[in-house]
């Protein structure tokens, strides 16, 4: 799992998720390097707004109980009415639904 | 009708937006202009000079060294950028004393309408649209009709929100039984009166349908999408208590990675907390 930061919240020695690109595409920080002093100042320069970030073991082992999520997926799909289902990409739609999901069940964790 | 002419007139009647922006848009569009031109329009507005250089310095913009003057600004952020910032504060100011109400309060109303702003930049990112910020902007406006419609008619727009809530309906609909036409209709008129770009325009149009009159555009996809997703996250309130929709063509059309939503949401909420301070900044006097 991997969790978006803004520059002001990185920190030496967390774990780079997602290779940083500027804005020519050139490649700065590549993906699973530990972030340094230097490279906080290389973003900071180049003004990268943030970076995605390896999440810590806590997170790591943060599951949804199985009741708990339906729950959550009903709620989610209570916004809803006279979706036509069929018409709907279903990757997509399912990753919506379960962007719903985990976002609600944090709120409530925390 | 008599209602509808009266707020046609009253639409007429608003502020124009300060002169500051509408000056920084002709010296931006010349491809002659420099940096110091654009920074000599805005630090002859003192009011918007002191409120974009608190921005800029805030840790959303993240410069290591602080920035003391305008050109610094216009020089570090680019001329869209700085643009962008200075619609966003004149609008604000615009519609700054509203008055509040027992079912929408304006800042969660403006708390929607940045997390559309939001939401409508990281989609406009990973489709690789060009102008990301003009994206951003068309989130934040979407929804200019209601802010209209409370600063206009505070009363009248109250009872169409309390209708709604009690009656479970939705509140675009009873906009037109009670005041006789929808936000977005409103609000095109007041974008046309600001002459704000015609995507823009047409985003305030046809954001709720989706698509304009049956036919694929791509900002006006971008924002109901984005719509889709505030509304799951409940980031703060777009005065609607009925289910919504999703417009299939929409969806599908633009694109998006298979993951993008789970991917993208904790990089969209750094951003919406971010930048609710910001607006806590810009609010202060």
């Amino acid at each position: 799992m991997a969790e978006y930061k803004l520059l002001k919240d990185l920190e030496v020695g967390m774990l780079i998720a997602e290779s940083i690109i500027n804005n020519y595409g050139q490649l700065m920080i590549p993906n699973g390097s530990t972030l340094s002093e230097k490279h906080i100042k290389l973003l900071k320069t180049w003004n990268i707004k943030g970076a995605k970030i390896k999440s810590s073991e806590d997170e790591l082992v943060f599951v949804i109980p199985a009741f708990m999520k339906k729950e959550l997926r009903d709620r989610v799909l209570s916004k809803f009415s006279k979706l036509r289902y069929s018409e709907l990409s279903t990757e997509l739609f399912n990753d919506l639904i379960e962007m719903g999901i985990i976002y609600h069940a944090k709120k409530l964790k925390n | 009708m008599k209602l509808i002419n009266n707020i046609i007139s009253k639409i007429d009647d608003f502020p124009t937006l300060p002169t500051i922006y509408t000056k920084l848009n002709e010296v931006t569009s010349d491809p002659k202009s420099t940096a110091t031109d654009v920074a000599n329009i805005i630090a002859q507005d003192q009011a918007s000079a002191t409120k974009v250089l608190r921005l800029v310095n805030s840790p959303a913009f993240g410069f290591q060294r602080a920035v003391t003057t305008i050109s610094q600004a216009v020089v570090l952020l680019g001329f869209d950028e700085i643009k962008n910032i200075v619609l966003t504060i004149s609008i604000i100011d615009t519609f700054k004393d509203i008055g509040n109400s027992n079912y929408l309060k304006p800042i969660d109303l403006w708390k929607y309408s940045i997390a559309m702003g939001i939401v409508s930049r990281a989609i406009a990112e990973d489709i690789k649209v060009e102008s990301s910020e003009k994206v951003f902007l068309c989130g934040i406006l979407h929804g200019i009709g209601k802010l209209l419609f409370m600063k206009m008619l505070p009363d009248l727009y109250e009872k169409v929100l309390s209708y709604s809530y009690e009656n479970k309906v939705s509140t675009r609909e009873t906009e037109v039984k009670i005041i006789g036409m929808h936000n977005s209709t409103a609000g095109r008129l007041l974008a046309e009166k600001w002459n704000l770009p015609p995507d823009i325009k047409n985003v305030i149009k046809f954001y709720n349908i989706g698509d304009n009159g049956g036919e694929f555009d791509l900002n006006i996809a971008i924002v109901h999408v984005a719509s889709v997703v505030v509304d799951i996250l409940e980031l703060g309130s777009s005065g609607e208590f009925k289910e919504r929709s999703i417009n299939p063509m929409a969806f599908n059309k633009l694109g998006l990675s298979n993951d993008f939503f789970t991917e993208n949401l904790s990089r969209i909420l750094a951003e919406y907390r971010e930048s609710i301070d910001l607006l806590l900044i810009l609010d202060k006097k």
